[in-house]
């Protein structure tokens, strides 16, 4: 197991940070799991409910946040925008949002309503709801 | 507790238990190395191979898209977009396929050397340049959905095909790192391969001669002694019996060693024990032998004794008993002579008479009687009748002489004796044994008388000359010789007879001993003479060789 962790972190360089999974005040849940957060994520479940539709925000920018959020997903940033590309080409309608940065993450996810991002758990504000909280793999016991 | 205080069977088990444990770490030795090679063999098929094919197809593919996307930009009808967007589906889905099945493989690759960290490190910078190619890719569809084809033919053939060259660039050296990790991880395998092969031929060289040493060794153990015990056994039978195994191992050979030490040493102390009971026995049975003798000499001594106290006796008589009416021959011969003389000088006269007074007439009847009667031979036979008789007088006086010497026998107690009459008369008594065959040649010395028992002596005379006349067969020569010396006397009777081998000289002096047929001799005769010679502390020796004769020599101390 070791082995694979070790992997892991050469992986993704550093992932010190732990990562807050947020979202927009208003959407049903307070809470995900990691099943849902992929389901989500790679855009097989569009909805918060029957109406509001999930709108997934990504980081453009390389970061130690986003590095530790994909590896917990266990995918690269790469192969989640694949599949974003397959959707898009498949005309699903489908168009993640993108960020410069994580303030902008923050400020996006809290103005959009049905939003759903990451960003440091130091950054996180009233503004936005907290579903998740990411311990860095190299930290979870 | 050293090796050799074990029993054979468990240094055998020691010899075996090497050789075992030589065979099984050779044999456990081969497992390890073998699941070594195994293990190198399934990272390659079934995580570096794939890998490399998942590599391959991401690149492959992601070519593929880069195309359609040209040639979606080229077409102009809508059927013929949506042929390419379908494609671009089809190759997008493989890509996300191949990437899922990298990471997954990637995840259970385990990190072996550096080039993980190359690998990872060249993965991670594809991941952004294909980010960075999705974001060209959105935009250049944006540029499309506008109507601006020029600049979305710009940005892919641009700042796009930048990405993708470098991307591709990546995938490559991805795809090489690994073709030549699987090169080195099949070196890998064929060294271990080699080493395992090397050192197992090596181990198993081993085995084959520490087998040898030890079968050596075990031989050694075990024939080197069992040779030593057979030597030694035969040393034994051979009647050493000091013979000691210097063997100390604590095993079976040594105990066995150990008792055949015990069995020597008690058969030492055995035989030794009996050549002591042997060596009484034997002074014993010579003791007992030796009374015996004596026992049979003294009684042979009193039978010779008591006869020939007897025959002195009988001979005494008859001696006396002839001497007078030989006397009366001897006396009356010589004056009957005389008479015979003189008669016949009366006749001669008368003759003289007839002739000077012719009275032949008249005595011519006288005459031719005289003729008639052969007178002058009568005349002649008388005197020769006399002469016999006057002879055979003499000759029987002699042998009376004789016989009364030899008579002395009986004579009781010491005598002063002369040696030399002795043997006369001995000889005397032998005469007609000798006489016409035998040649007695005498050398006597003058001597004095001294104190023996005559009769015995002349008995012991008697019966060495005996001897001597029965040893020539046919003719032959007896030399008797006396000898003086002023202290001792020696009489030595030497005969040139047929002589006696050594076997027969050492046992003449035996009681019953005899060469002579039975009933001839009663093999005492020399026994007694022995006895009769010690009896007067003198000495009796014997020198004889076969056809050479032999010799008495009997010395005496001369005693008055």
């Amino acid at each position: 197991m070791s082995m694979i962790l070790f992997g892991f972190l050469l992986w993704a360089a550093s992932a010190e940070a732990q990562v807050a999974v947020v979202a927009h005040k208003e959407v049903p849940l307070d809470s995900l799991t990691k099943a849902q957060l992929l389901d989500f994520y790679s855009c097989e479940v569009k909805h918060w409910d029957k109406q509001a539709p999930i709108v997934v925000v990504d980081l453009k920018q390389q970061s130690e946040v986003k590095d530790a959020f994909y590896k917990f997903l266990g995918m690269t940033a790469s192969r989640m925008k694949t599949i974003w590309l397959k959707k898009l080409l498949m005309g699903e309608g489908v168009e993640p949002l993108v960020v410069k940065s994580e303030e902008e993450m923050l400020k996006k996810v809290a103005t959009t309503p049905g939003a759903l991002g990451f960003i440091s758990l130091g950054k996180v504000t009233n503004e936005v709801k907290k579903l998740m909280i990411i311990t860095p793999l190299e930290k979870q016991p | 507790m050293s090796f050799r205080d074990f029993k054979l069977g468990a240094k055998q088990m020691i010899g075996f238990g090497v050789i075992l444990v030589l065979m099984a770490s050779a044999f456990l030795f081969s497992i390890y190395r073998m699941r070594a090679i195994k293990a190198e063999i399934d990272e390659v098929t079934k995580n570096r191979l794939p890998r490399v094919l998942a590599i391959a197809e991401i690149n492959l593919n992601t070519l593929n898209l880069r195309i359609n996307q040209l040639e979606y930009a080229a077409a102009t009808d809508v059927q013929d977009k949506q042929a390419q967007i379908a494609a671009m589906i089809k190759f997008v889905e493989r890509i996300t396929t191949n990437m899922t099945t990298y990471d997954s493989l990637r995840v259970e690759a385990q990190p072996q050397n550096s080039d993980m960290r190359e690998e990872d490190s060249l993965y991670v910078a594809f991941d952004r340049k294909w980010e960075n190619y999705y974001y060209q890719s959105l935009d250049f569809f944006d540029l499309l959905r506008n109507n601006q084809m020029q600049e979305a033919l710009a940005l892919l053939n641009g700042e796009a095909r930048q990405t993708f060259e470098a991307l591709s660039a990546d995938l490559t050296r991805l795809a090489q790192i690994n073709k030549e990790e699987s090169i080195q991880a099949a070196q890998r395998a064929d060294q271990t391969y080699r080493s395992t092969f090397g050192v197992n031929s090596t181990l198993l060289l081993g085995t084959i001669f520490i087998s040898i040493v030890i079968a050596a060794g075990l031989t050694r153990l075990i024939v080197v002694p069992v040779r030593l015990l057979a030597s030694a056994a035969e040393t034994v039978a051979r009647g050493n019996l000091t013979v000691q195994l210097g063997i100390r191992s604590k095993d079976e050979i040594g105990n066995l060693a150990r008792s055949f030490n015990q069995m020597t040493t008690s058969l030492r102390e055995a035989r030794t024990r009996m050549e002591q009971q042997a060596a009484e026995l034997q002074a014993k049975n010579s003791a007992l032998q030796r009374t015996m003798q004596q026992l049979q000499q003294t009684q042979t001594q009193l039978v010779q004794s008591e006869k020939m106290a007897s025959l002195g006796q009988l001979t005494a008589g008859v001696a006396h008993e002839i001497n007078n009416p030989i006397n009366f021959i001897a006396s009356n011969v010589n004056p009957l002579k005389r008479d015979l003389a003189d008669l016949f000088a009366v006749i001669t006269q008368y003759d003289i008479v007839v002739q000077q007074n012719k009275l032949e007439a008249v005595f011519a009847e006288v005459e031719a009687l005289k003729q008639q009667l052969h007178y002058t031979v009568v005349v002649d036979e008388i005197d020769h009748l006399l002469e016999g008789i006057a002879e055979g007088a003499r000759r029987t006086t002699e042998i009376v002489r004789g016989l009364r010497n030899f008579s002395r026998l009986d004579e009781e107690g010491q005598k002063l004796a002369s040696i030399n009459q002795g043997l006369e008369a001995t000889l005397l008594m032998l005469k007609n044994q000798l006489k016409n065959r035998v040649e007695v040649l005498k050398d006597f010395q003058d001597f004095p008388d001294i104190l023996c028992y005559p009769g015995k002596l002349n008995q012991a005379f008697l019966n060495i000359l005996a001897n001597a006349s029965q040893a020539i067969t046919g003719a032959g020569k007896i030399f008797i010789k006396t000898s003086y010396d002023g202290e001792i006397v020696t009489v030595s009777i030497r005969d040139t007879g047929k002589g006696m081998s050594n076997e027969v000289k050492q046992r003449i002096f035996e009681p019953f001993f005899t060469t002579k047929d039975v009933g001839e001799g009663t093999g005492l005769g020399l026994s007694i003479t022995y006895g009769i010679i010690e009896d007067h502390d003198g000495n009796l020796e014997v020198y004889s060789e076969p056809g050479k004769g032999t010799e008495f020599v009997i010395t005496l101390p001369a005693k008055r």
